[in-house]
């Protein structure tokens, strides 16, 4: 018998939607946390509240992964169909279970050589609670052809039914118990794929991007979220609403993104640090706001989780589409700040550190994030969250001392060196009174339309984005520094394009990634630095007009040798990305 | 409440009335004299007390007695030469054509303060010769800042 | 005891580019009447506007203005309320900006009831791009864009807000200030949202609806025996309007609560106020337990 392989491996759980496959899939990734585990898991769903294919595809590990990967070796099919489905990820000696009852082929999985692991789940489900309960039993199953304690799925359990009595709880423990029994005494010698708690292990946490952004922003001082339910920001809103009372968190469903955004305008128009978050379809609607803020140099955070466009497109799956949309949304010419986070970790610096920038040079920032990495589970060290390293920076904003010099003739738009303004806010202080129009204006915030002061007001809004680009911090490179290919990426195709790296050094070749995170203003001259260094650039995103690649070329001049395309809605995987770079189209559109 | 002065000759005919008027101001039609003279005289209806628009009455043709009448209440407070303005103005006509650059239609309503005061001030003049000096201070004295001044050097 | 304030506080030099005799000017001194006599000094007060000529008044005054996106005022103005309640929020913006373009956020406003004033000044035409028809043009009316008359019935803002729930509905009437000026200041000092939809002549662009036209209409409720309590009446009297147009209170909700007292996260401090004490006294600590969901 081949070897036994232990705490190395991908398991997915795959069913209709409306078969609580998100739920189940999410107790799993919990369970196998608790047990000192690393964990990445990712699901894929369609946009239907029944029926469509939904999977969760997850990641086992002793180290810690930035990406799913394939094959697959355990199935957890709660139809038939998807048995079909992730037929040709199944690695050999990989096993399926399924409940009886279920209608499959045999032949082609032979041929893989993936054993079918029949179990009466349903049956089992139905004699001690309900039908329903068939998820709970393949979940027991699972662990027990993997051997895995019960332990850690008990605990999950037991905390997710709580809210519905001790007497589902119960059920659903000895229907885990149950099947857990069955699985590991008829199918657990012949499974090679084991897992075990790891001694030792550190306690850790289990958080997707949003979670992350959520909570930096509320270390920022963010105290006021506007937004409009949108797949996949929605969750942003709902936990930073979901806070205990004591936060004094005030958010608002507001009534469309356009009411969102605006509402995210007056609160830091007033003050406070406001935020909204939203997709790309939202985003659309929050255009003008976008021209206002900038123009008003009113500070505004926004979350654009992106998903698959054009239209309603592919609501919920991933994509990297809307960076240039995001970088030249709204007419005319003003500043703004675009930043893409690529690791959960990384979410949470960006929550914070997106309001210092908002504040500091007076205008929007737009944070970056996609369905991928809002939505995929990872396991954290607990100090990877490190609440004492937030600060709060707020710029030239007046503080009280400040205020208590001002003498009257306070000008909001006051010409400085930087471009930005002493911030006086409304109410604070008797001297400070202005007007802001939207339409040009001068100092004093009142309407302008004479050539000089037109020019210099403009200027003056530029400059700040001259000056924000000092801020923006260089790509980041991981690998070997002279790789024979460099993989440029942004956002959620980090963590593909890193352990793709790993996996092509791993193997005898060289590679390395280049990871851009502040977008724009982008800082032109390390950027070309950066770039020049390297032998062979290839650009890995997932968009079909190659987003980053035309930026890059934009500013710095450079052309990238060749561009790497996915938009299919799914998050590449590490070893796609490896088999294409060797077929990897010269810079321009995909094949 | 202030002494009239003495009679003068008697109520005028409404038609001498409004050619002076229309003399004064070179109104091209009867039909502008005319919007010029019920303009003024309502916003002026808007602003004196009852009495004083009743003393004013008498000093007119009949035919005015309809632009001197107000509805209900007092007078607002309030008032000012904007508003007395805006009376005038709505007779003013302070549109071109159609704006083939920014759309909308053309308009002159630059001129259409002045040309409002002008008015005005027709109006007042013929007016002011049908009563005495004194009875014009006392109405003077309750019309609005800056209007007051139209009143007294029309 | 509030202690009147001299309404010229609130005078501002900039360069007035209304018409003569524009029915703003008399919103405009109403506005600032309403606020030295309530003893709202000119940086307590914040004053939001959309895109029109009436939304130039926020800059024609000493006060904390904003002049926002043509239809956003509300969106604004509620926001900067919910941030910092201690600011007294007024909107103010003509009718294609408040029932038009803006008529999601009016609607929502009506049902929200958050704390500030709504001063629509409402000259059913479309001033600042030259003359086109608005919501509240009569059906009939003859504009640029409505060549052979506008075929749409007229906005009523009365009845629309009335269906909608808010809790205070009146109408002013430019040709009278002092008494409009009344009416704002108990919009302010009402609990919520206010609507005072004051007709307002535009001079220049509407021959139609003048003083005149106004003036021989409006009347007084409180001149007859009218309970702005009275939800039906109210509804009868909002769709009053082509021989008798009724100005002053027309519905008020006694004792409504704010959208602002409702909200539980603003009962320990303001997002401004937080803010505030956390740049002093960040205290991190606070957040750890948060950790605790992800175990």
């Amino acid at each position: 018998m081949a070897s036994v392989v232990t705490n190395d491996m991908s398991i997915v759980i795959g069913g209709d939607a409306g078969q609580g496959v998100e739920s189940s899939g999410a107790g799993f990734c919990l369970s196998f946390a608790r047990a000192g585990l690393h964990v990445f898991g990712m699901q894929d769903y369609h946009s239907r509240i029944r029926g469509g294919h939904n999977f969760y595809q997850i990641r086992l590990s002793e180290k810690p992964r930035l990406s799913h990967s394939n094959p697959v070796h355990l199935l957890i099919a709660l139809t038939p169909e998807t048995v079909r489905l992730h037929l040709d990820q199944l690695a050999e000696g990989a096993a399926v279970v399924l409940p009886e009852r279920f209608e499959i082929d045999p032949a082609p999985l032979e041929k893989r050589g993936v054993r079918v692991d029949t179990l009466p789940l349903i049956r089992m489900a139905e004699e001690h609670g309900n039908r329903v309960m068939a998820n709970t039993a393949a979940l027991g199953a699972a662990a027990g052809i993997t051997e895995f304690p019960l332990q850690f799925m008990e605990s999950v359990i037991r905390d997710n039914f709580a809210a519905k009595g001790q007497q589902t709880v119960d059920t659903n423990l000895k229907v885990a118990e149950a099947a857990y029994g069955l699985a590991r005494d008829r199918y657990g010698a012949e499974f090679r794929y084991k897992l075990r708690p790891v001694d030792g292990a550190p306690r850790r946490m289990l958080m997707n991007g949003n979670q992350a952004l959520a909570m930096g922003a509320l270390a920022g001082g963010c105290r006021f979220v506007s937004a409009y339910p949108m797949t996949p920001a929605t969750s942003i809103f709902e936990w930073l609403s979901g806070l205990p009372r004591e936060y004094g968190v005030v958010t608002k469903h507001a009534e469309d993104e356009i009411a969102a955004a605006d509402m995210a305008i007056g609160a830091s128009f007033a003050g406070a640090r406001g935020m909204t978050a939203t997709s790309g379809g939202g985003f659309c609607l929050m255009v003008e706001a976008l021209g206002l803020a900038a123009m008003t140099e009113v500070p505004m955070v926004i979350v654009l989780a992106q998903r698959g466009g054009p239209s309603n497109g592919l609501p919920t799956r991933t994509e990297q589409s809307d960076l240039l949309f995001a970088i030249n949304a709204s007419h005319g010419e003003s500043p703004r700040i675009v930043t893409a986070p690529g690791t959960v970790e990384e979410c949470f610096e960006a929550g914070w550190r997106a309001f210092n920038l908002a504040e500091k040079y007076q205008c929007p920032v737009v944070v970056m994030t996609d369905s991928f990495l809002a939505s995929t589970l990872r396991t954290l060290d607990m100090d990877a969250i490190d609440f004492s390293s937030v600060s709060i920076d707020r710029g030239s904003t007046l503080t009280p001392q400040e205020l208590g010099g001002l003498t009257n003739g306070y000008k909001r738009f006051e010409f400085t060196e930087t471009g930005v303004s002493p911030r006086a806010l409304p109410g604070q202080h008797p001297a400070a009174v202005y007007s802001a129009v939207s339409d040009e204006h001068d100092e004093e915030g009142h309407f302008l339309e004479e050539i000089e002061g037109r020019r210099r007001m403009m200027q003056k809004r530029m400059r700040k984005l001259r000056e924000a680009e000092r801020e923006m911090r260089p790509p980041k490179r991981y690998g070997p520094p002279e790789a024979e290919t460099t993989l440029v990426c942004w956002g959620s195709s980090f963590g593909p394009c890193k352990e793709a790296a790993d996996e092509i050094n791993d193997a005898g070749g060289s590679a390395n990634v280049l990871q851009f995170g502040d977008l724009w203003p982008l800082p032109e001259e390390v950027t070309a630095a950066a770039l020049s260094e390297c032998r062979r650039t290839v650009t890995v995103e997932q968009n079909y007009t190659s987003q980053l690649a035309k930026l890059l070329r934009m500013t710095t001049g450079i052309k990238v040798d060749g561009t790497l395309n996915k938009y299919d809605g799914r998050p590449f995987a590490p070893e796609e990305i490896v088999a294409g770079l060797g077929k990897e189209v010269v810079s321009g559109y995909a094949a | 409440m202030p002494q009239m002065g003495g009679q003068k000759e008697g109520t005028l005919d409404y038609g001498q009335f409004l050619s002076e008027v229309q003399a004064n101001g070179s109104f091209t039609s009867r039909e502008e004299t005319e919007g010029a003279v019920a303009s003024v005289l309502m916003a002026m209806a808007e602003v004196l007390p009852r009495e004083q628009l009743q003393a004013l009455a008498t000093r007119l043709p009949p035919e005015v007695m309809v632009f001197l009448r107000r509805s209900g209440s007092e007078p607002d407070p309030l008032f000012d030469s904007h508003l007395f303005l805006g009376w005038v103005v709505s007779s003013v006509d302070a549109t071109g054509g159609r704006d083939e650059t920014t759309g909308g239609l053309d308009m002159t309503a630059s001129y259409s303060g002045p040309e409002a005061i002008r008015r005005a001030q027709c109006v007042f003049s013929a007016l002011k010769k049908r009563i005495e000096p004194d009875h014009q201070q006392v109405l003077a004295d309750l019309l609005p800042e800056d209007v007051n001044g139209w009143f007294l050097n029309a | 005891m509030v202690t009147r304030l001299d309404p010229k506080l609130f005078d501002a030099t900039t360069d007035i580019t209304w018409c003569a005799g524009c029915g703003d000017f008399a919103i405009l001194k109403a506005l600032k009447l309403a606020l030295a006599d309530l003893g709202i000094e000119p940086y307590q007060a914040l004053v939001v506007s959309g895109i029109g000529c009436g939304s130039k008044l926020p800059d024609y005054m000493n006060v904390n203005a904003y002049l926002t996106n043509h239809g956003r005022p509300l969106p604004i103005a509620t926001a900067a309320k919910l941030a910092n309640p201690d600011l007294h929020v007024i909107v103010t913006n003509g009718d294609g900006d408040s029932y038009g373009i803006g008529g999601n956020h009016f609607v929502q406003s009506c049902r929200r009831n958050p704390n500030l004033t709504h001063i629509v000044e409402n000259n059913q035409i479309y001033g600042l791009t030259k003359g086109q028809y608005s919501p509240t043009s009569d059906k009939g009316f003859v504009t640029t864009t409505s060549p052979d008359g506008a075929i749409e019935l007229a906005f009523n803002p009365l009845s629309v807000a009335l269906g909608a729930g808010a809790t205070f509905i009146s109408r002013a009437f430019a040709g009278e200030p002092k008494h409009m000026a009344g009416l704002i200041a108990q919009g302010i000092q009402h609990q919520g949202y206010a609507l005072i939809d004051v007709l307002q002549p535009c001079v220049t662009f509407n021959r139609t609806n003048t003083y005149d036209w106004y003036r021989k209409r409006v009347y007084h409720l409180e001149d007859e025996d009218y309970d702005p309590s009275d939800r039906k009446a109210a509804w009868e009297k909002a769709h009053e309007w082509e021989e008798r147009i009724p100005l002053g209170v027309l519905y008020r909700v006694e004792g409504a609560t704010a959208y602002e007292d409702q909200v539980k996260a603003l009962e320990g401090g303001s997002p401004v106020s937080r803010l505030d004490d956390l740049v002093k006294d960040p205290r991190p600590q606070q957040y750890e337990r948060l950790k605790e969901r992800f175990t």
